[in-house]
C-alpha cells in the first residue's frame, strides 16, 4: 500500500557532507587567499609605481637645480620625527634671482652687466634646499613618516613641498677637488614594494636595530633600514622588522638607493671653496 | 525518477562569478598600474628629450656666435648665420618672444645682433622628427633660439667685446590623438616640475601639446691667446703662494712707476676681465689669492682649487678653448752675428722701425754679476728704435748682472733654450711691457724652462707656450705671459697691462678666442599655475 503525501526524501550521507564542506571550505579559503593577495598585489604594485615616480622626480629636481646653481654647499638642519630630534645634512644650491617676482606676475629679469660681471634682480639670490622632513600621510602637518622636501627661499617666501615620500636616508657629497665639479646625491628610499606599505612604521639609523642603541626604537610592526652613516657600509640597506620586541634581518631585502651625479653648470659652483 | 542534483547547480555559478570578479579585478589592477608607470616614463622622457632639445640650441647659438673668434675657424662668418637658417628680427628694448615668433617674412642673419635685432633660429631650423607616426609617444622635439645683446653693451666688457643673451626653448611634442594624452597625472607633484599635466600643458603657449624647456645663457667673449690680450695664458696649470695678487692696469692712464707704487690704488676696478685663461687646469691651486678679475678654464680637467678670493663675477668661467700657437725663430740674414759670451757685447744699437736690428748670438747669451749689457736707440723719431736678439742657447742673468733697454727701444728677444733672470736684472727705461717681448722657442731645450725672480720688476711679455714657468720672490711681473705651466710663489704679483691690447691710437685690438658661459639657468616657471601646495610655481 502506498502511504498518501508520503514524499521521497533526499539527505546527504555524512561522506557526502563531509566532502561536501572540505570542497566548500577549500574553494572559500582560495578565495580569501586570492582576495589578500590580490589585496597586496595592488598595495605593492602601487607601492613600486609611486616609489618609482618619487625616484624619477627627486633626481629630476635636484638634477634641474644643481644646474642652474650658482653655488652649492652642504649644510644642516635639525628636524623632528615626533619623537625625537634629528639632525641631519642638506643640499644647499642657490640661485640668481632670475624671475621678477614669486606669483602670477613672475617674468624674467633681464641680465645686467657690471664690472663684477652679470646679474639678475640686482643681484639677489634664490636659496633652495634638500633634506628630509617628517609628516604625516597627506604630508599636511606634522608626522612620523619621511617625506624627501624641497624648500625654496626667496626675499619674500619661504615654501617647503615635500616631493616624495618614505624617503631613509639623503646622502651628498661636498665638491670633490679631485673631480669635475659635481655634485653626488644618494637617496634611500625604504623597501615599501617588498614590504607592504601602511603596515607599521619606518624608521633608519646608523645601527644594526638587533642591538642597542636602536633596539628600542619602534613598535612590533615596525620597520627598519641601515642608512649610509652607517660605520660598516656592508650593512646599508639592511632591512629589519619588529617583532616580539625584537627586531630581525629581513635577508632577502635591501632598501632602494638612487643615485644622481650632476654637473654644475655655472663655473663658479665647481670653484673648490665658497663664500 | 526525479533527479535529485537538480536542486545543487546555484553553488557553480556563485564560484564563477567569483573567480570572474577576481580575474577582472587582478586584470583592471595591473592595467591601472600599468598606466601609471606608463605615463610616469612618458613624462619624464619627454621632459629629457625637451632638454636636450633646448641644450642643442645653446649650442647652435654658441657655433654659430664662435665663427667671429680668432683664429677664424670659417673662412666667411656671415654663412655660420646664414647657412643654419637664423634670420633677423627687430626687438623693442630688451624683451624677447615668449612664443615662437613666426619666420616670415624673414631677413636671413649674417652677424651678431646689434642692440636694436635679435637673431632667431626657426624651430623649422632645429627640429628633430622621431619615427613614430601613429604611435603613442612623441613625434618631434623641436627648439627655436634667440640672440640678443640683452642691453648689454661693449664699454661694459673690459675688452670692448659684446656679450650675448641666448634662450632656447625646447618642447617634445605628442600627437593630438596620442592615447598619453588622454591619460590623468597620476601625481600632481609630476605636473608642477615637468609642465606637463596629462602631458598637454604647454608652458610658453602655442597649439603643440607637450613638456617645454627654456634655457638661458649669458656669453661671454675671452679673448684669444694669439692676440696679446688675458694676462696669464696657460696650456696647462697655475700654482700660486705666497700672497701675491693678480691684477690689472693700464699703462696708457697710469705710468708702469706711478702703479708699481701703490697697486692697490691703481688697479683696474674692472673686474669681469678674464685675466687668467687655463686650457686644463688640472692641478691648478690658487691658494685664495686675490684675483681682480676672472679666471676661465677648460672643462677638460678638474676646476682650479682655492678660488674663494676671486674678485670677478663670475669667479671662474668655462669654456675656455683658445688657440696656442707655436713659436718660431726669427727669419731673415742677421744684421750681426755674436758667438756665446759672458757677455757676448756690452752695448748695441737699435735698428729702425723699418729695419729692425736682427742679432744672433750663437749659443747662451750670459749676463753675470757685475757685468752689464746696454741697448741703445739713437734713430731718431719718437717710435723708430726696435732691434732683434736671437738667442740659439739660453738665456741668463745672475747676481748684480743687468741688461738696460734705453727709452723708446722696442726689443724682441728670440731665445731658443732656457731663460733664467731677475726683476731688477732687466731696466726696462720706459716701463711700458709693450717695449720688451720674450719669445721663447723651445728650440734647443729638451727641458724648457723660464724663471724670474728676485725683489725687482719684470716688465714685459713673455710668450712661451711650451715652456714651464717660474716666478718667484717678492717682485712683479709687468706685462703678460703665455706658458704651458706656471708657478708663482714668494709673495710675487702678476700685473696684465691693459695697454697691450690696444694698439697706437688706443684702440683695443684683442681678439675673441671664444665665447664661454658667463650664466646659465633653467626657466621652469609657469607662473600661472599653482603647485599641490598653492604655491605659484615659479621657481
Amino acid at each position: 500500500m502506498k502511504l498518501p503525501g508520503r514524499k521521497t526524501l533526499f539527505g546527504f550521507t555524512l561522506i557526502e557532507l563531509m566532502t561536501s564542506l572540505g570542497c566548500g571550505s577549500f574553494i572559500l579559503a582560495a578565495v580569501v587567499a586570492a582576495g589578500v593577495s590580490l589585496q597586496k598585489s595592488y598595495a605593492a604594485f602601487e607601492g613600486y609605481s609611486t616609489a618609482e615616480a618619487d625616484q624619477l622626480r627627486v633626481l629630476d629636481y635636484i638634477a634641474m637645480d644643481c644646474r642652474r646653481a650658482t653655488a652649492a654647499s652642504i649644510g644642516t638642519v635639525t628636524v623632528s620625527n615626533g619623537a625625537e630630534n634629528i639632525t641631519e645634512k642638506q643640499l644647499v644650491l642657490t640661485l640668481p634671482a632670475y624671475y621678477s617676482a614669486v606669483d602670477n606676475t613672475a617674468v624674467p629679469n633681464t641680465p645686467v652687466l657690471g664690472a663684477s660681471g652679470v646679474t639678475y634682480g640686482g643681484g639677489s639670490t634664490v636659496t633652495i634646499k634638500y633634506y628630509i622632513n617628517y609628516y604625516n600621510a597627506s604630508a599636511s602637518a606634522s608626522g612620523n613618516i619621511a617625506y624627501f622636501v624641497r624648500e625654496v627661499v626667496t626675499a619674500t617666501t619661504d615654501n617647503t613641498t615635500p616631493i616624495a615620500k618614505n624617503v631613509a636616508s639623503f646622502s651628498v657629497t661636498d665638491l670633490n677637488p679631485a673631480s669635475t665639479g659635481t655634485v653626488t646625491c644618494w637617496i634611500m628610499f625604504f623597501p615599501t614594494f617588498a614590504r607592504m606599505p601602511g603596515t607599521g612604521a619606518w624608521w633608519s639609523g646608523q645601527f644594526s636595530p638587533d642591538h642597542a642603541p636602536d633596539n628600542t626604537i619602534g613598535v612590533n610592526g615596525d620597520w627598519y633600514a641601515v642608512n649610509y652613516t652607517a660605520t660598516d657600509q656592508t650593512t646599508v640597506g639592511d632591512v629589519y622588522c619588529k617583532s616580539g620586541g625584537v627586531y630581525s634581518k629581513i635577508n632577502n631585502v635591501k632598501a632602494t638607493t638612487v643615485y644622481c651625479n650632476t654637473f654644475l653648470r655655472e663655473a663658479d659652483a665647481r670653484q673648490t671653496d665658497t663664500n | 525518477m526525479n533527479n535529485p542534483i537538480s536542486n545543487q547547480k546555484g553553488s557553480v555559478l556563485i564560484i564563477a562569478l567569483m573567480t570572474i570578479t577576481i580575474v577582472t579585478m587582478i586584470c583592471a589592477t595591473s592595467l591601472y598600474i600599468a598606466s601609471q608607470n606608463s605615463n610616469t616614463g612618458m613624462q619624464t622622457a619627454g621632459w629629457q628629450q625637451s632638454l636636450t632639445g633646448a641644450e642643442s640650441g645653446i649650442d647652435a647659438a654658441v657655433r654659430a656666435l664662435n665663427a667671429y673668434v680668432s683664429p677664424a675657424p670659417s673662412a666667411s662668418p656671415a654663412s655660420a648665420w646664414s647657412n643654419a637658417g637664423w634670420v633677423v628680427a627687430s626687438q623693442s628694448g630688451t624683451s624677447l618672444p615668449s612664443a615662437e615668433p613666426s619666420a616670415s617674412p624673414a631677413t636671413s642673419a649674417t652677424a651678431p645682433p646689434n642692440s636694436s635685432h635679435y637673431n632667431y633660429l626657426p624651430s623649422s631650423k632645429l627640429t628633430v622628427n622621431l619615427p613614430n607616426a601613429g604611435g603613442e609617444g612623441a613625434t618631434q622635439v623641436k627648439s627655436w633660439v634667440t640672440i640678443d645683446t640683452a642691453g648689454m653693451t661693449t664699454g661694459q666688457d673690459a675688452n670692448g667685446k659684446q656679450w650675448y643673451r641666448v634662450r632656447s626653448t625646447a618642447q617634445t611634442i605628442y600627437p593630438s590623438g596620442s592615447a598619453i594624452l588622454k591619460r590623468v597625472s597620476n601625481n600632481r607633484l609630476d605636473n608642477d616640475l615637468r609642465n606637463s599635466l596629462m602631458l598637454q600643458f604647454n608652458r610658453d603657449g602655442g597649439s603643440s601639446l607637450g613638456p617645454t624647456r627654456t634655457i638661458e645663457v649669458v656669453l661671454k667673449p675671452l679673448v684669444s691667446a694669439s692676440s696679446g690680450g688675458g694676462g696669464l695664458l696657460l696650456q696647462k696649470s697655475l700654482q700660486m703662494s705666497g700672497g701675491g695678487t693678480i691684477d690689472h692696469f693700464s699703462s696708457t692712464t697710469t705710468p708702469t712707476s706711478t702703479f708699481l707704487t701703490s697697486p692697490s690704488t691703481y688697479r683696474s676696478t674692472f673686474y669681469n676681465e678674464m685675466l687668467v685663461g687655463m686650457l686644463n687646469a688640472n692641478g691648478s691651486d690658487l691658494k685664495s689669492t686675490y684675483v681682480y678679475g676672472e679666471v676661465a678654464y677648460s672643462t677638460t680637467g678638474s676646476a682650479p682649487q682655492n678660488t674663494s678670493n676671486i674678485q670677478g663675477t663670475p669667479k671662474l668661467t668655462t669654456p675656455f678653448s683658445s688657440a696656442f700657437g707655436t713659436v718660431s725663430d726669427p727669419g731673415g740674414t742677421p744684421d750681426a752675428t755674436y758667438g756665446a759670451g759672458s757677455p757676448p757685447f756690452t752695448t748695441i744699437a737699435a735698428g729702425t722701425k723699418a729695419h729692425p736690428k736682427l742679432v744672433k748670438i750663437n749659443g747662451n747669451f750670459t749676463v753675470p754679476g757685475g757685468q752689464s749689457v746696454s741697448i741703445t736707440g739713437a734713430n731718431a723719431g719718437t717710435d723708430n728704435n726696435y732691434i732683434i736678439f736671437w738667442v740659439t742657447g739660453d738665456y741668463t742673468t745672475s747676481g748684480s748682472g743687468f741688461i738696460t733697454q734705453a727709452a723708446g727701444v722696442h726689443v724682441t728677444w728670440y731665445v731658443d733654450g732656457n731663460m733664467t733672470t731677475s726683476g731688477q736684472s732687466y731696466n726696462n727705461s720706459d716701463g711700458l711691457a709693450s717695449e720688451v717681448s720674450f719669445n721663447l722657442t723651445g728650440n734647443n731645450t729638451n727641458s724648457p724652462k723660464f724663471t724670474i725672480s728676485g725683489s725687482g720688476s719684470f716688465i714685459g711679455t713673455i710668450n712661451a707656450p711650451g715652456y714651464d714657468g717660474t716666478i718667484s720672490g717678492s717682485g712683479n711681473l709687468v706685462g703678460s705671459v703665455v706658458a704651458s705651466t706656471l708657478n708663482i710663489s714668494g709673495g710675487a704679483s702678476f700685473h696684465y697691462d691693459d695697454a697691450l691690447s690696444t694698439n697706437s691710437g688706443g684702440v683695443n685690438i684683442a681678439q675673441v678666442g671664444n665665447f664661454a658661459f658667463a650664466s646659465w639657468f633653467e626657466d621652469n616657471s609657469a607662473a600661472n599655475h599653482k603647485d599641490v601646495k598653492g604655491n605659484y610655481v615659479v621657481y
